[in-house]
């Protein structure tokens, strides 16, 4: 397993941060809490008073402020309980909020520590996410199965100078730095075994290399620019049946995920020919992901 | 923040355990909270029965019959996703695999489908030859797919 694939002293809650937080503020009515955490599938809420963190609200807290212990009744009469109460009367004050910076590995000795159920996440005075101890879990989950706290430490792909090329390294770095992964491509070369001797023949793949690493150096660059940090990255060289090179390769490296461009082919061709990706997929030790021609920069997300 | 994944999210099941390791997947391609994961399940158009010249189960009986189990299925697969903060939204459709994906994908608008290959036996290695870049050429979208030697989840 490569070295790359455990990064517990790097891992902070910023890469935990799925959402913006959703807020209520403390003179909110109870019932307000109650809806707002159903209508956003939330179980936590930080509590403002002039955008200020004083509190948190949880789903807990609104059902011990409810008529009954027996959970059947709670749900029957909460609405008609909660409906005297503001959030400031349930939530609990001042609660530990933690930075986007603070690592994972802190955070879980917090909830142990304290039996915290969920931290508000604060970066210069704004409420940038919550952590909850199941996000904690997820880590601890990625670590055990896979190596790697987001289940995607290595990302490998397969690159060519054909169309589809640049929407496949675009997507790949982006999921890469997205969730802290190396990513390795490989360019594979055909076997051109007649072309020995040929002059010019052998000054091709040189060529063809050093586009391929100016290309990746400016997706990489891109991703820092959105991200702030560029994902470890190496290319390398094969030559051989592409299919099974790449599939070789992403069985040594233990690759989560392999990225290859595929071209849209119309008409009888496009209708029974198979692509790369097609072949790759009945081969291929994980999933694959075929990004078409054109994609790029509409196709990973924002 | 993890803001660079996909934003709508295609996810074709079939019931089996494959399929389920391309639900973790389209979890952690999402990014998780806040974006929108469609779970498709994709069930064979239905044969009456007949027996001794009479008809003794109909198309639309069997076919009502398969939605309410894979409805029941998805919701159970849906919760889970729901938990992780995803918006999900629960499909059965009824149709060949190809043809309901790529419309599924399209009444979307897609960014990814997200599909798993089991190993295909039979017919099925016919009806199932340049599926990715059928659905590629098609829906214009990245296509993510967990193939017969894909033993992972994410």
């Amino acid at each position: 397993m490569p070295a790359v694939r455990l990064e517990k002293d790097t891992m902070n809650l910023k890469t935990l941060l799925k959402r913006p937080a959703v807020t209520i503020e403390e003179a909110a009515p109870a019932t307000a809490a109650r809806e707002l955490m159903r209508r956003q599938g939330v179980q936590h809420l930080p509590v403002l008073r002039d955008n200020e963190l004083v509190g948190m609200v949880t789903e807990h807290d609104l059902l011990a402020a409810g008529p009954s212990s027996v959970p059947e009744l709670r749900a029957y009469d909460w609405d008609e309980a909660l409906a005297g109460l503001s959030v400031s009367d349930v939530m609990s004050r001042r609660p530990v909020a933690l930075t986007p910076d603070t690592s994972v590995a802190d955070a879980a000795h917090l909830a142990r520590q304290h039996r915290i159920d969920a931290f508000p996440v604060v970066d210069g005075g704004d409420i940038v996410g919550v952590v909850t101890r199941g996000d904690l879990m997820a880590v601890l989950r990625g670590v055990l199965e896979h190596g790697h706290p987001t289940g995607l430490g290595h990302v490998l792909i397969g690159t060519s100078l054909r169309a589809g090329q640049a929407g496949a390294l675009d997507a790949a770095l982006r999921l890469a730095v997205a969730a802290g992964a190396a990513v390795t491509a490989l360019h594979v070369r055909p076997l051109r075994s007649w072309l020995a001797g040929v002059e010019g023949a052998t000054a091709e793949p040189v060529e063809w290399v050093e586009r391929i690493k100016r290309q990746m150096a400016d997706k990489a660059l891109g991703a820092q620019g959105r991200e702030g940090h560029v994902p470890e990255l190496t290319l390398e060289v094969a030559e051989g049946s592409i299919v099974r090179e790449i599939a070789r390769r992403a069985m040594e490296l233990d690759s989560d995920l392999i990225v290859v461009g595929t071209a849209h082919r119309r008409g009888l061709i496009g209708r029974v020919g198979k692509t790369i990706a097609d072949e790759l997929v009945q081969v291929a030790p994980c999933p694959v992901l075929a990004v078409p021609r054109g994609s790029e920069g509409a196709d990973a997300g924002r | 923040m993890r803001s660079t994944m996909y934003e709508r999210v295609l996810v074709v099941l079939d019931g089996s355990a494959s399929g389920e390791r391309a639900v973790t997947w389209a979890r952690e391609l999402t990014g998780g909270s806040g974006r929108v994961v469609h779970l498709v399940m994709v069930c064979p158009p239905a044969v009456s029965v007949r027996n001794a010249g009479r008809t003794v189960a109909f198309v639309d009986q069997l076919e009502d019959a398969e939605r309410a189990t894979g409805f029941e299925y998805l919701d159970r697969v849906a919760r889970r996703l729901r938990e992780d903060g995803l918006t999900v939204a629960t499909e059965v459709r009824v149709g060949s695999l190809i043809d309901t994906v790529e419309a599924a994908a399209r009444d979307l608008a897609a960014d990814l489908v997200v599909l798993s290959c089991p190993a295909a036996r039979g017919l099925q290695c016919l009806s199932r030859a340049g599926l990715v870049s059928r659905i590629v050429r098609t829906i214009s979208a990245p296509v993510l797919i967990a193939g017969p030697g894909c033993l992972r989840s994410a």
